[in-house]
C-alpha cells in the first residue's frame, strides 16, 4: 500500500536531524520585541530581569512560551503575585511552584530544569559561581530557559539581562484615580549583549483606557 | 458479587493530631502550621477562634498569644507509633490512614473480647495509656470506612464512643450535613459546595437520589459520594480476588544501618508496583509495608488511602513507617536492634484507575508528561508539601486570591477548572466587589511588612471609620522590631502620588473572622509604587508594583 505524501512529509519531520540551536525557540513577548531585537527567546539561555520592575518584566517575557504550553517551574519565589502573572499572560495551570532549603537550591534547579520548560527563580545568598555555571550548562543542554529575578552577583554571569528604570505611574494624583498604566525604560545588557540598547515599554492593566 | 454488607470496622480519631504529636498542651492556644495555614490548633486555640486552614497571620490577630509550630508528617507518624504498637497487639490487620487516624476490622476482636462495646473502649483505653501526652480520642464502629469515620469523630462531640447497629449505616448518615464528604477527603470542597447549592444539605438527600440520575449529571465523583452517602463502602477490603500476587520485595544483602538507601529502595520497588498494576488499570489504595531486620525484628503497617496511593505516596509512607520503627524507645518488644534487611510492599486493595483516564481531545502534551515526572522528583527531593500549584480562591486583598494545595494531590489533567473555577462560576473573572482593577502587583507578601505612614506634620495618618484620612500622605518609614520589643524606624520614602482610601469589611456577619481595613495606592519619589492597607490603626505593606 503506497503511503501518502503527507504521512511521509510527517515521518520526515519525525526523522529529521536535531535543530539547531537557534531554531529551537520560544515566542518573545511582542511589548519586550525591540529590546530583545529578535522574535524569540532562544531555548538554552538564561535571562535576569533587574530593577524596580523586575517581576512584571520576568512575567511578561515568559507569557508566550507558557501560551504554547510549556510549564513553568516557580523555584523559591513565594511572594510572586499570581494575579500579576496571570494578567500577563501565564497561563497559571501551568505554574508549579517549590519551595526548599536555601542549601538545596542548587539541586532543586537542576531538577527543575530537567522537567520544565522554563524556571523562575530567585538565586540564595551566597551562591557559588560554580554551581551555577554547571546549572547554566544543565540549561544549555536540555534546551530550558531560566529566568532569575533580580540583578545575578558577580561571577554568575547570565546570556541576557533585562534592566528596568524607575517607572512612571499614570492613572493616580493626589488620592484620586488607581494604578492604571506604567511606562518604563527597559534597556538590555549581558554575556550575549555587548551593546547595550534601551527602549520605553508601557505596561498596562486591561482597565487601562 | 452479591450486594453484601461492607465489613464493619472500629475507627480511632485522636483530635487535632499534630498538636499533640508536637506535645503541646491542649489548655494552651498553639497551632500547626504547614505552607503559612493552620493545619491543626488545640482546644484553647479553638476557643479563642483559631480556625483550620486559616492564614497565620489571621490566626494571630484572634489570638495573640498564638504557639506557631512548623507541620511535620514525620513527627506525626512517629509519635503515634506506641499507640499503633499497642492496638496491634489487639488486631493485627489495621490500616492506617494517617497519622491519629486508623482503623480496625471488628469481628475477630469484638468476639475475642465479648462485644463491640468491650472493643471501643479497650481501644480508646489502648490509645490514651500509651501516649504521654494527654490526648482527646473518639472511637466509632460502623458498617463501612466512611461511617465508621463520621462516627469516630463523633464520639469525640459526644464524648461517649459511637456504635452504629450492624446495617444501619444508611440511616446513621441520612441527617448528617453533606459536608463530611470534604471532612473525610472523600471528594472536594467544590462538589460539596455544588451540592449545598442546589439543596442537597445532607448526605440523606444525596441517597434518595437515583444512582443512575447522580451518575449522569456529577459523573464518577458523584457516584463514589452518592455510595457513602447510602452507607456503603464502594472500596470494600477486597478478598475476592488473590490472582497474580503484585507483591514486591527487596532483600538487602548487607543489612542496612541507615534510612536514605531503604527509602531509596523503596522508590524502585514503588514505581515497579506501580507500573505493574497500571498495566492492568489499576491502583493500590491499601498497602501493606512490611520491614525487617537483621536480628528478626519485623515492622508491618497497613496504609489507606482513598484517592490511590501513587509511587511517591508509598515511599512517603515507607518513610514514616521506618522513621517510627527507628525512633522506638530501646527494650520494647520489636525495638530495631540491627540492620534493615528485607522490605516488602504489598498492594492488599486495588481498584480500577479511574484517575487516569485520557481525554479524547486536547489529551497531555509532552510538556505535561515530562511536568508529572518532574513533580514527582521535586516531591522526593524535599517533600510532597513543598510542591504545590495554586487553586483559586477568591478575595479581595492580593494575598487572598490563590491558595498553594501539593501538586501530587491534584489531578494536573484537570488543573484549567482548578485555576479558574470556571465550573462553579465565581473564577477570576467573576466578580469581587471591592477588589483592584489591574495592574495587579507583582510581589505579594506572605507577611505584611509594619509601616508608618506620616503626614506633612511628621504625624501618623489616621483612617477614620467612615474610611476618611486625617491628612495626606507625605512619606513612609518600614518598622523593625515587634510588638512587644517596640518597632523602630528604617529607611524613610516620600510619597508623590496616592489613591484611597479603598475601605473593605469583610465577614461583617461572622465576629470570627470580621476584618476591617482601608487599602491605599502609593508611589514613592523613586518610581516605586505599592500597596498598603490600614488595619486596627496600624499600617502593613501588603504589596509591591515591581
Amino acid at each position: 500500500m503506497a503511503a501518502s505524501p503527507a504521512v511521509l512529509e510527517q515521518l520526515r519531520a519525525r526523522v529529521a536531524p536535531v535543530a539547531l540551536a537557534g531554531e529551537r525557540t520560544f515566542p518573545a513577548p511582542a511589548v519586550l520585541a525591540d529590546v530583545l531585537s529578535r522574535q524569540h527567546i532562544v531555548r538554552g539561555h538564561s535571562m535576569a530581569t533587574a530593577g524596580p520592575l523586575a517581576t512584571t518584566t520576568a512575567a511578561q517575557l515568559i507569557a508566550p512560551a507558557v501560551a504554547e504550553g510549556a510549564w513553568v517551574c516557580l523555584l523559591q519565589t513565594p511572594t510572586i503575585g499570581l494575579d500579576a502573572l496571570s494578567e500577563c499572560g501565564v497561563a497559571l495551570e501551568r505554574v508549579v511552584a517549590v519551595e526548599g532549603p536555601a542549601t538545596g537550591w542548587a539541586e532543586l534547579a537542576a531538577a527543575a530544569v530537567d522537567g520544565f520548560d522554563v524556571v523562575l527563580t530567585t538565586l540564595p545568598d551566597g551562591l557559588r559561581p560554580g554551581v551555577f555555571r554547571r546549572l547554566i550548562d544543565r540549561v544549555r543542554r536540555r534546551g530550558a530557559v531560566l529566568v532569575v529575578l533580580g540583578e545575578p552577583p558577580a561571577g554568575c554571569a547570565v546570556d541576557v539581562v533585562l534592566r528596568s528604570a524607575a517607572p512612571q505611574w499614570s492613572g493616580i494624583s493626589a488620592g484620586a484615580g488607581h494604578l492604571r498604566s506604567c511606562s518604563v525604560e527597559i534597556s538590555i545588557g549581558g554575556r550575549r549583549h555587548g551593546g547595550q540598547r534601551r527602549q520605553r515599554v508601557a505596561i498596562s492593566g486591561p482597565g487601562a483606557s | 458479587m452479591s450486594e453484601a454488607l461492607p465489613s464493619r470496622l472500629a475507627t480511632l480519631w485522636c483530635a487535632d493530631w499534630p498538636t499533640v504529636a508536637a506535645g503541646c498542651d491542649p489548655d494552651h492556644p498553639a497551632a500547626v502550621l504547614a505552607a503559612n495555614r493552620v493545619v491543626a490548633r488545640t482546644p484553647a486555640a479553638a476557643e479563642q477562634g483559631v480556625l483550620v486552614g486559616q492564614r497565620r497571620r489571621a490566626a494571630q490577630q484572634r489570638c495573640p498569644q498564638l504557639e506557631l509550630i512548623d507541620h511535620d508528617p514525620e513527627r506525626d507518624a512517629r509519635v503515634f507509633e506506641p499507640a499503633l504498637r499497642a492496638i496491634a497487639d489487639l488486631s493485627p490487620r489495621l490500616d492506617v490512614i494517617e497519622p491519629g487516624w486508623l482503623s480496625v476490622a471488628t469481628r475477630g476482636p469484638s468476639r475475642y473480647l465479648g462485644g463491640e462495646a468491650v472493643l471501643v473502649d479497650r481501644i480508646a483505653e489502648l490509645a490514651i495509656d500509651s501516649m504521654r501526652t494527654p490526648v482527646r480520642v473518639g472511637v466509632g464502629v460502623a458498617d463501612g470506612r466512611f461511617a465508621s469515620g463520621i462516627a469516630a469523630r463523633l464520639a469525640i462531640t459526644r464524648q461517649t464512643p459511637v456504635v452504629v447497629d450492624a446495617g444501619g449505616s444508611a440511616t446513621f448518615c441520612a441527617p448528617l450535613p453533606i459536608g463530611w464528604l470534604h471532612s473525610l477527603d472523600e471528594v472536594d470542597a467544590d462538589l460539596v459546595e455544588l451540592f449545598t447549592r442546589l439543596g442537597i444539605r445532607r448526605l440523606g438527600d444525596l441517597a434518595v437520589l437515583d444512582p443512575v440520575d447522580v451518575l449522569g449529571r456529577f459523573g464518577p465523583t458523584g457516584v463514589h459520594a452518592h455510595t457513602l452517602a447510602s452507607g456503603a463502602d464502594p472500596r470494600p477490603s477486597s478478598t475476592v480476588d488473590p490472582d497474580p500476587d503484585r507483591r514486591v520485595e527487596h532483600i538487602f544483602d548487607t543489612p542496612v544501618e541507615r534510612s536514605d538507601p531503604v527509602v531509596f529502595v523503596a522508590k524502585q520497588l514503588a514505581d515497579e508496583m506501580a507500573a505493574a498494576l497500571a498495566a492492568i488499570g489499576q491502583v493500590c489504595t491499601r498497602l501493606v509495608v512490611d520491614l525487617e531486620s537483621e536480628h528478626g525484628e519485623r515492622s508491618e503497617r497497613s496504609w489507606y488511602r482513598s484517592e490511590g496511593l501513587n509511587a511517591a505516596a508509598v515511599v512517603e509512607r515507607v518513610r514514616w513507617q521506618l522513621d517510627a520503627w527507628i525512633s522506638l524507645p530501646r527494650g520494647s518488644d520489636q525495638a530495631l536492634t540491627g540492620g534493615v534487611s528485607a522490605l516488602r510492599l504489598a498492594p492488599v486493595d486495588r481498584r480500577a484507575d479511574e484517575g487516569l483516564q485520557l481525554g479524547l481531545w486536547g489529551g497531555s502534551s509532552e510538556a505535561d508528561r515530562r511536568a508529572g515526572r518532574a513533580i514527582a522528583r521535586l516531591s522526593t527531593l524535599t517533600s510532597e508539601h513543598a510542591v504545590t500549584v495554586p487553586v483559586w480562591n477568591g478575595g479581595r486583598l492580593p494575598a487572598d486570591r490563590y491558595r498553594w494545595v501539593p501538586a501530587v494531590t491534584v489531578d494536573l489533567d484537570q488543573r484549567a477548572r482548578a485555576v479558574s473555577s470556571a465550573g462553579t462560576g465565581s473564577g477570576p473573572q467573576g466578580p469581587w466587589p471591592g477588589g483592584l482593577p489591574a495592574p495587579s502587583p507583582g510581589t505579594v507578601l506572605v507577611e505584611p511588612l509594619p509601616i508608618d505612614v506620616l503626614d506633612e506634620g511628621g504625624r501618623m495618618v489616621v483612617v477614620d471609620g467612615r474610611g476618611a484620612m486625617s491628612a495626606a500622605p507625605a512619606c513612609w518609614w518600614e518598622l523593625t522590631g515587634d510588638e512587644a520589643g517596640g518597632w523602630r524606624r528604617v529607611g524613610c520614602r516620600s510619597i508623590v502620588e496616592w489613591a484611597g482610601p479603598w475601605p473593605i469589611e469583610e465577614r461583617w456577619w461572622e465576629p470570627e473572622r470580621h476584618r476591617r481595613l482601608a487599602r491605599l495606592q502609593i508611589v514613592a519619589d523613586d518610581g516605586q509604587a505599592v500597596l498598603v492597607a490600614a488595619e486596627h490603626r496600624r499600617w502593613w505593606l501588603l504589596a509591591r508594583y515591581d
